[in-house]
């Protein structure tokens, strides 16, 4: 078992670095032909769209739900300890801008667009697709991978940085209605919190886990074998550790940027 | 000869606009009341003592021995993580003696019983929509009715009653993990000794607090469970109805459990002021 996770491990490597090689190599061909330039670039707004489109209603409405709940939270933890409600909206949005607006969007896209990508490229194996695509001299990693990845990354930072005013929107809702605090109020307490850094790890966070998902997701797309049941499982897998890595890779983040900032 | 009823026109620009955001609104009513339909069925298939004990026990194995080392991975570093914030908030007012306090109670209330509702939402609705679905596309459930089995008793009530128990059991892992991994982290970056962290536990953390993050965790279980083998059960036509019900489990349930969750809040809110405030 300890193996299978290192064997694992460095397939995901492996895949990371083929896709940023071959992504490398198309951004030349983009350059270089104009043939393929036409070819790249639709294909590549194509994948924007439908991950970016196909993901938007969730992460926003879900994102929502999660800065009304951070008022609600925030407000009964500060009221027993500091006994004021008055910086709530400063530690609110602190937490929204830091954490939530870059992880709840990254779970929510890896249960919908993750499992989608494990599940078509995991039947396009199980049919021996992928070898066909081989044997027609493409490389399924510069043909599949690499438009989800750019895709992937892309919408993921536009959908956190959406993410995180439709967060701010609703706290700032919640807030006039139950603790009584004007909506201006409410931003120059938050503005006196949260500052231009902040954004910036978010949007950093949010580049590191749009790479992560499409990484796991085509990787067990890849692993998968034995059947329509090998493709249910693969998915699974997929969705579980690509939520499981976001988290530790978001502690290590949050660590380092508390650290330097 | 049988004639058609004319379809009733929508002339004007009102209408036609009233029928585009009617027809969301009332598919949106109609599935809940399946859905409430679909929980009225599980209870009363549920509601007798003579169950498939073995397939229950089986089911508590897949639902939740295997979930364990993922909600342990989880739970030390989403501990972690709202350790560091809450330290930042508490720090400039002085007031980091009470981190070990705020990151409990935070992760009994909220975060560990919706941690634990994410993880099982990903794990297990989805897998259990594509397992049930299979099962109906390839006529296996209606051979099930031919040979005098219940279905909703067979498949769904154990799967129903271990997502309660597990969620249940989870939830408590996840958060003495979470409070573990907290605590360290209090330790080594925040530098609040154990002792502090762990001596005002008890003034912020009430068993009020306890109860209601296991009464959310049992709800969150029952709406996994029904959402889950509901779109499994109603899943028609081939493997493409299959993957398109498998989406929209994930979608209701990412949605659901975080409105689930604000409704909750507001309610624990309420209740707590009303009646253990004094």
């Amino acid at each position: 078992m300890v193996f299978g996770f290192f064997r694992v491990l460095g397939r995901a490597f492996q895949l990371y670095g083929e896709t940023i090689a071959y992504l490398g190599a198309t951004i030349q061909d983009v350059f270089t032909s104009k043939k393929r330039r036409q070819q790249v670039i639709t294909t590549w707004l194509d994948q924007i769209y439908w991950i970016g489109n196909k993901s938007a209603s969730i992460v926003l409405s879900t994102i929502a739900f999660v800065g009304m709940i951070s008022i609600v939270e925030m407000s009964f933890q500060m009221n027993r300890v500091l006994h004021s409600t008055d910086f709530v909206p400063g530690f609110a949005a602190l937490i929204i801008f830091r954490e939530f607006a870059s992880v709840i969007p990254a779970a929510m896209m890896a249960g919908k667009v993750g499992a989608g990508i494990t599940a078509e490229i995991g039947s396009m194996q199980i049919t021996e697709q992928v070898d066909a695509l081989r044997l027609i001299s493409l490389n399924p990693v510069k043909h599949l991978v690499v438009p989800r990845f750019v895709a992937c990354v892309v919408a993921m930072i536009l959908l956190s940085s959406i993410a995180s005013l439709v967060a701010f929107t609703t706290a700032m809702m919640v807030t006039d209605v139950k603790l009584q605090i004007s909506p201006e109020m409410f931003v120059n307490t938050a503005l006196f919190f949260v500052g231009p850094s902040d954004l910036w790890v978010n949007v950093f966070k949010a580049f590191i886990f749009g790479q992560i998902i499409p990484i796991i997701a085509s990787l067990y797309g890849f692993l998968t074998r034995g059947g329509a049941e090998g493709v249910g499982l693969a998915c699974t897998k997929a969705v579980v550790y690509s939520g499981l890595v976001i988290v530790i890779l978001d502690f290590f983040i949050t660590w380092a940027a508390t650290a330097i900032l | 000869m049988e004639k058609t009823l004319p379809k009733p026109a929508a002339d004007t620009a009102l209408e036609r606009a009233a029928a585009v955001i009617a027809r969301p609104v009332s598919g949106f009513l109609e599935e809940m009341g399946r859905l409430l339909f679909f929980l009225r069925e599980i209870a009363l298939a549920g509601w007798s003592r003579h169950q498939y004990w073995d397939v229950v026990r089986y089911q508590l194995f897949q639902v939740g021995w295997r979930s364990v080392p993922i909600a342990v991975l989880a739970g030390v570093f989403v501990g972690g993580i709202f350790a560091i914030q809450i330290h930042d908030n508490l720090y400039e007012f002085g007031a980091t003696a009470m981190l070990g306090g705020i990151s409990a109670s935070i992760t009994v209330r909220e975060v560990g019983p919706l941690m634990i509702a994410l993880l099982l939402g990903g794990r297990i609705g989805a897998f259990t929509t594509a397992e049930l679905g299979t099962m109906n596309v390839t006529d296996q459930i209606d051979a099930m009715r031919c040979l005098a089995t219940d279905p909703i008793k067979y498949l769904v009530v154990p799967r129903f009653y271990a997502l309660i128990i597990m969620s249940w059991v989870l939830t408590v892992i996840g958060i003495v993990i979470g409070v573990l991994g907290a605590s360290f982290v209090a330790w080594s970056i925040a530098h609040v000794n154990f002792y502090l962290f762990f001596s005002n536990i008890a003034a912020l953390v009430d068993l009020y607090s306890f109860i209601s993050g296991l009464v959310k965790s049992m709800v969150f279980g029952v709406f996994i469970s029904t959402v889950s083998c509901y779109y499994g059960f109603h899943t028609r036509g081939g493997a493409e109805d299959v993957g398109r019900n498998v989406n929209r489990t994930v979608v209701i349930l990412g949605i659901g459990l975080l409105c689930i969750d604000y409704v909750l809040a507001v309610l624990n809110d309420a209740l707590y002021y009303a009646f253990f405030k004094g």
